[in-house]
């Protein structure tokens, strides 16, 4: 264990030395701040909406017929889960080629070998150093955002809320770490580094962006700007009852959808931060076991790629090849 | 003779060939896609037509009317954003960090050509990769065209502007790669850097200028915003707006492709649609400017890659 504690520390003062990580932080902690910039004028507005019409209605004496806006500041996060969801994945494959570049490159993973140290504790050197990190950065995000929704939107969260974003972060912190094992098991098995590179970017494409993308194309709501329903003037319960004809299409629109990692982590993520509005009224418990799919698929397949990682560099003596050199 | 050499070696490359599959794949499944949901639309509209009429309410006119049907098409103009951008900044950068990463700079300067012939060679191997590329989306975007719902001459010309305007947008990027292929100092800042830069433009800019949520800018039908109600949205619009490369390329486009004025952003100032038809074209030629400072910066003889 004291040796994959060493690689750890080895992993972290490398990745804090390294310009490109620095570039990455910056951009997200830009980010995390324009997007909740963008959400608190977005929700002044509507509050300024609504009490100006509310004026109108009091001098026409009439009383108004919808609630007042009401804030809820864990809402105004919905920009930076969708950052963690596109950027926070290419931080996660960074690491992934970085860890295993730096030591083809320089050719120091054949040399680890031949020191009394087991694979298994340089892949968990390795990805407790860069969990380390992640877990840092989200940390940075997490302070972001309380002092955003704080000085921007002048909301302090309460413990309650408080709970939710550390599940947040930490739902994040396995969202990450997947990209992470994917790139470093596919550096580590593939003869040239920079098309693991590649190749990790066109999975994370197509989990995170094509796929999402798709299925978001196919609802009929989401064809007409501001909602289909609504420009039909159509309710919830109606809404049900013209979808019921559309059982078959409904399920393959779900079934690309579940298909990608990014929606199941922006499900639970929505859900916990009621971004989704019906979650804001209920207990964080039945929140939970509401979505407990999409959890066990970002927390089962964080755990399904560790494993893998650990896998893949024991077995090299039963057969499988690594790839150690350029 | 350099452009022809990077072609050869650019059709060798498998992480080519592989992003290259996958945005013909994804220009057929747009149209399959498109039609589908234009399809679908229209039954859940007259099911909800027959409960309106069933019920004794009014029936509001058919939100979609007067699309044209090379709206099928609507979700490559995302693709191209998406996609098609990936690639070119793939392109760029493996045309770039190929020669440096070989060691064959000096050599390839030890020859009869100077820095100038070297950029124009790589310039013209991208625009000929690019063009064949979008040459292929577009027989493959008019023959699926064709076969789901029927095209006139006119619709296959603006089928070939809207390729022909993506080629011009998408060699900004494939200019941008180049550019830092050939100055970084490892291969990967060389790569994250114009990644960044496209990260910047596809999802952050329009979330300044018409606070529109990352994910959102995804979907070829935009939700509603109003930037008019927030002075801070509305100043930052205003001035934001016009250098919104991915904004001003998805109007010029939705124009080419006579998809329906989307008129979910209210704005403070209405910039002419016909902006993005300046100012991407800007956009590509100040990267190809940052490509012809960079050679002329560029070391050949410390130009090398030790990775």
């Amino acid at each position: 264990m004291n040796n994959a504690l060493t690689i750890a520390r080895k992993e972290f003062r490398d990745i804090l030395r390294s310009r490109l990580l620095l570039i990455m932080l910056l951009f997200l902690a830009a980010v995390t701040v324009t997007s909740i910039l963008v959400s608190s004028q977005v929700f002044q507005s509507q509050v300024s909406q609504y009490n100006e019409s509310l004026q109108i209605l009091k001098e026409l004496g009439k009383t108004p017929a919808g609630p007042a806006p009401e804030l809820f500041p864990l809402n105004l996060l919905r920009g930076v889960i969708d950052y963690i969801e596109i950027i926070g994945a290419v931080l996660g494959i960074l690491l992934g080629y970085l860890t295993i570049s730096r030591e083809k490159n320089s050719k120091t993973l054949n040399l680890i070998l031949t020191r009394p140290v087991s694979r298994l504790e340089i892949v968990t050197g390795k990805v407790l150093g860069n969990g380390a990190f992640v877990a840092l950065t989200l940390l940075g995000v997490g302070i972001f955002s309380y002092l955003g929704l704080l000085v921007i939107g002048g909301a302090a969260l309460n413990p309650v809320e408080l709970l939710k974003l550390g599940l947040v972060l930490l739902l994040s912190f396995a969202y990450i770490m997947i990209f992470f094992s994917l790139t470093f098991l596919l550096s580590l098995s593939m003869k040239t580094i920079s098309h693991a590179l590649i190749i990790a970017f066109v999975i994370w494409l197509a989990i995170a962006l094509i796929l999402p993308q798709i299925s978001d194309t196919m609802d009929p709501d989401n064809q007409v700007p501001g909602g289909f329903f609504a420009s039909m003037h159509l309710t919830k319960p109606e809404e049900k009852q013209v979808m019921t004809n559309f059982g078959n299409y409904e399920t393959i629109r779900n079934t690309i959808e579940q298909l990608s990692l990014t929606k199941h982590y922006e499900r639970a993520s929505f859900a916990i931060l009621g971004i989704k509005t019906e979650f804001n009224a209920m207990p964080l418990a039945d929140i939970l076991s509401s979505h407990w799919v999409n959890l066990l698929a970002v927390f089962g397949l964080f755990a399904a790629s560790l494993y893998a990682c650990g896998a893949l560099m024991s077995r090299r003596r039963k057969g499988y090849v690594l790839y150690l050199d350029t | 003779m350099v452009a022809r050499q990077e072609i050869r070696a650019i059709l060798k490359e498998k992480t080519f060939l592989l992003l290259l599959v996958i945005f013909i794949g994804m220009t057929l499944a747009s149209t399959y896609i498109g039609w589908s949901s234009a399809h679908t639309i229209q039954s859940v509209y007259d099911s909800t037509v027959s409960l309106l009429v069933e019920q004794g309410k009014a029936v509001p006119p058919p939100p979609f009317e007067g699309a044209s049907h090379l709206s099928l098409l609507k979700n490559m103009v995302i693709y191209v954003v998406l996609i098609g951008a990936l690639l070119a900044i793939t392109i760029g950068h493996l045309m770039g960090i190929r020669d440096r990463k070989a060691g064959v700079t000096r050599l390839i300067f030890s020859r009869n050509i100077t820095k100038r012939q070297f950029l124009l060679g790589k310039v013209m191997a991208i625009l000929c990769v690019l063009g064949s590329m979008l040459a292929a989306a577009l027989m493959v975007s008019t023959v699926s065209s064709a076969l789901l719902s029927g095209i006139t001459f006119t619709d296959v010309m603006r089928i070939a502007g809207f390729y022909g305007f993506a080629l011009v947008y998408l060699a900004g990027f494939a200019f941008l790669g180049l550019s830092f292929a050939l100055t970084r100092k490892t291969s990967t800042l060389a790569l994250l850097v114009p990644l960044i830069i496209w990260l910047a433009i596809t999802f952050v800019l329009p979330e300044l200028t018409s606070a529109l949520s990352p994910t959102a800018s995804l979907n070829p039908t935009l939700p509603q915003t109003d930037v008019l109600q927030s002075p801070v949205l509305s100043a930052i619009h205003t001035a934001v707006y016009p250098i919104s490369i991915s904004e001003q390329f998805k109007v010029v486009t939705e124009n080419i492709l006579l998809v329906p004025f989307n008129p979910a952003i209210t704005r403070s100032f209405d910039y002419p649609f016909w902006l993005g038809y300046v100012i991407v074209p800007l956009w590509t030629i100040a990267c190809l400017a940052g490509s012809y400072i960079t050679i002329g910066k560029f070391n050949q003889s410390q130009g090398e890659l030790n990775e």
